[in-house]
């Protein structure tokens, strides 16, 4: 029971930490989907607006590099390029001034620099020529401000970005030409967010063919002139389009959301790129944290309703112990109901119903009990019935045939033969009657005396049978074939009634066979051992075998063959009390076969 | 042959006249003499002469056969009296407790007459003339 009732508690726990757990996944399912798709959209969002903020930042940046540059060149007026001290003062006030520039150039039309500021310890840059650069060219051309595209100072041997302008003379020429690098260094830490918030939001730029220029707080790039051209945000920033997308760059190994647009530095030239990004994981790392918390929290629940649930339910089903005392009880025979628990639930409403049905058992039992009483008042009854019938019912037939035979002795002078005759009828019903009686007598104590069950030699009760009948009609020559060592379980004292029966029956109905045989076996059939006797006499016609077992049912006439009619219903009662079954197959002229099977007890 | 008398005690008329004609038949000559139930053969027991041989029915008004056997076995006088229960019953229990209360022989008078007076033949046979009865006192 306590067995029984755990695996119910351990079921129902089971099931409900299932379903917990199954809860919880659906959620963080939920959760995961959902929100990281909320999550990666805000980010976006931000990641935008921070890169217009960082475009506008940086626009400003070079417009104000390029009108100071302008400036320079405005205030040079138009003269040829001299170098005067004047120039040089100019030119370390702009420097001094927090710019974005690490050097100033003055150079003359040819591209030979006039001047460098501040002034390097290598003398021979100070007449080092520049017009081999592409700005040079651009600028000569178009004769107004450029910048140019990333390349490596040959000043200072670094990464650097040019923004140039003319000096023009009255006649439109050019007379020099004022150039400003650019610290990218410091390019790099515009619009730097202040340390330690949201560290890992970068923003950056790159020239028109997607060399890095600056980026923000990680000037490595710009060192190593990375080529971020394959990079897909800025491939299209480069290709003027403006935009947001979540790929891996390979140069940072990352997986990175990003916003990004195109920077004009003027109207119709090949835009510069910029873009803000963070890494992905970075962006989800909270939702995955809160993931594992929602997991924990799950797996926790579980537990707990699990523990909660074994707990509630062993409390719950508690009154179960006095239900099964009493169901027990109840099936030992003790009826007195036992009080239902007092829960208010289902256990107390089973614990009625076991009340009224121990009530309605013991109702049953006492109707039983006085219908035993009854019926063993009855078998005495019955008892004392067949015990005068014994007795009292012989005594006249005795006196039928007494004087019946003294009237045939001592009056036979004077009784015509008719008479005689008739007297002789009279003896004969008389004796027949009595063995009528002493029949049913026995047919009524087979069925009432107690069963000795025993291991019996069901050969010998037959040989037996068989020798009882040989010995009365010696003179027959009858085949007996008896199986030997047939063992069985039951009564030796009432299976010899009936080899007495079935073999005597075999016996008159073969009498007029010359060749008479009585069979006596075993043999198997549907998992029963099926006991028979078989003969070649008269047989019977199977329409009839119903009426064979029951009592004074006679298939021949009284004049072919003796017999009370009563041997086969003794042989049926006897069967029966052995838990088994009777019948016979025959065929009229061809014999009979009577099978029978008993109980098997052995397993027992 | 012993000559004493041979004492039946039978409630039934007609079974007494075919007890008598049997005896008859089978060439007893003892005097038989008759009580018609178990008081009478006590009182008759008590009062007269012992017999031979004791015919006891069963089944008898006022005091029944057993009664009557278990009184000639406590009886001085009569407990080594020959007893010969003659009956209808064939009842196990009858014979058990006949047997029991110390009767001689248990003889089923059966409904056929030659077989009746066959077995009263026998029975004279054994009990009157091979059997030496116990000695009177």
């Amino acid at each position: 029971l306590i067995v029984a009732r755990r695996s119910l508690a351990t079921r129902l726990s089971l099931l409900s930490a299932v379903i917990t757990v199954t809860v919880t996944g659906v959620a963080l399912s939920a959760l995961l989907v959902l929100g990281g798709r909320t999550v990666v959209r805000q980010e976006m969002q931000e990641l935008a607006q921070s890169a217009e903020l960082y475009a506008a930042a940086v626009r400003q940046s070079l417009r104000d590099a390029a009108g100071t540059i302008e400036t320079l060149a405005a205030l040079s007026g138009g003269c040829s390029p001299v170098f005067t001290a004047e120039t040089r003062r100019l030119s370390q006030a702009v420097l001094g001034h927090g710019s974005l520039f690490s050097h100033l150039l003055l150079l003359d039309p040819d591209g030979k620099v006039l001047l460098v500021e501040p002034e390097k310890p290598g003398a021979e840059s100070f007449r080092s020529d520049l017009s081999y650069a592409a700005w040079y060219a651009e600028l000569s051309e178009r004769r107004q401000t450029v910048v140019s595209d990333l390349f490596i100072s040959t000043i200072d041997r670094r990464p650097t970005i040019v923004v140039a302008a003319p000096v023009l003379d009255p006649h439109g020429a050019i007379a020099a030409i004022w150039a400003g690098s650019l610290d990218l260094e410091r390019l790099s830490a515009l619009h730097l967010m202040p340390t330690g918030t949201d560290s890992r939001r970068a923003g950056y730029l790159t020239d028109r063919r997607g060399l890095v220029i600056a980026y923000q707080g990680n000037h490595r790039y710009v060192e190593e002139q990375t080529d971020f051209h394959s990079v897909p945000g800025v491939r299209e920033a480069l290709a003027g389009k403006k935009g947001t997308a979540r790929y891996f760059n390979p140069f940072e190994q990352q997986e990175k959301l990003a916003a990004y647009l195109p920077l004009e530095l003027t109207p119709g030239s090949p835009p510069w790129a910029v873009a803000y990004a963070v890494p992905t994981g970075y962006t989800l790392d909270p939702l995955d944290s809160l993931a594992w918390a929602v997991l924990g929290l799950g797996m926790l629940l579980a537990v707990l309703i699990a523990g909660l649930t074994v707990f509630g339910l062993r409390r719950f089903l508690k009154p179960l112990d006095s239900l099964v005392a009493a169901a027990e009880r109840i099936g030992s025979g003790d009826f007195s109901s036992p009080p239902p628990p007092r829960t208010g639930d289902e256990l107390e409403e089973l614990g009625q119903a076991i009340a009224r049905m121990a009530e309605g058992l013991r109702r049953k039992d006492e109707r039983i009990h006085a219908q035993l009483t009854e019926l063993q008042a009855s078998n005495r009854e019955l008892e004392a019935f067949s015990y005068s019938v014994s007795h009292d019912l012989r005594a006249p037939l005795r006196s039928i045939d007494g004087f019946s035979q003294a009237l045939l002795e001592d009056y036979a002078d004077s009784l015509p033969a008719e008479g005689a005759e008739y007297l002789g009828y009279l003896r004969e019903a008389s004796q027949q009657m009595g063995v009528l009686i002493d029949d049913l007598i026995r047919l009524s104590r087979l069925t009432r005396d107690e069963l000795h069950s025993e291991e019996v030699d069901l050969s010998a009760l037959a040989r037996q049978a068989a020798e009882e009948l040989r010995s009365r009609e010696p003179d027959r020559a009858v085949e007996l074939r008896i199986q030997p060592q047939v063992q069985a379980v039951g009564d030796p004292r009432l299976l010899r009634h009936v080899f007495q029966n079935l073999l005597g029956n075999a016996w008159k109905f073969t009498s007029r066979n010359p060749q008479a045989r009585i069979e006596f076996g075993v043999q198997d059939g549907a998992g029963e051992s099926r006991y028979f006797v078989r003969d070649n006499g008269v047989g019977f016609d199977m329409a009839y075998a119903k009426r064979l077992f029951s009592p004074f049912q006679r298939l021949h006439a009284k004049s072919e063959f003796e017999g009370s009619g009563i041997g086969l219903s003794l042989v049926q009662r006897v069967v029966r009390r052995h838990g088994g079954r009777v019948w016979a197959e025959a065929q009229p002229d061809r014999g009979a076969t009577f099978y029978f099977t008993l109980k098997e007890t052995d397993e027992e | 042959m012993n000559d004493r008398y041979v004492f039946l005690v039978e409630d039934n008329p007609h079974d007494v006249k075919l007890t008598e004609r049997a005896f008859r038949k089978s060439n007893i000559l003892n005097e038989l003499r008759v009580a018609k139930d178990g008081v009478e053969a006590i009182e008759m027991l008590e009062k007269g002469d012992l017999p031979q041989i004791v015919l006891l029915d069963l089944k008898l008004p006022r005091l029944d056969g057993l009664g009557v056997l278990s009184w000639i076995r406590g009886q001085e006088r009569t407990r080594l009296l020959p007893v010969i229960i003659l009956t209808s019953s064939k009842e196990e229990q009858d014979l058990i407790e006949g047997y029991r209360l110390g009767a001689n022989s248990y003889i089923r008078k059966p409904v056929d007459f030659d077989k009746f007076v066959e077995a009263v033949r026998e029975l004279g046979l054994y009990w009157l003339v091979l059997n030496e009865p116990p000695p009177l006192e």
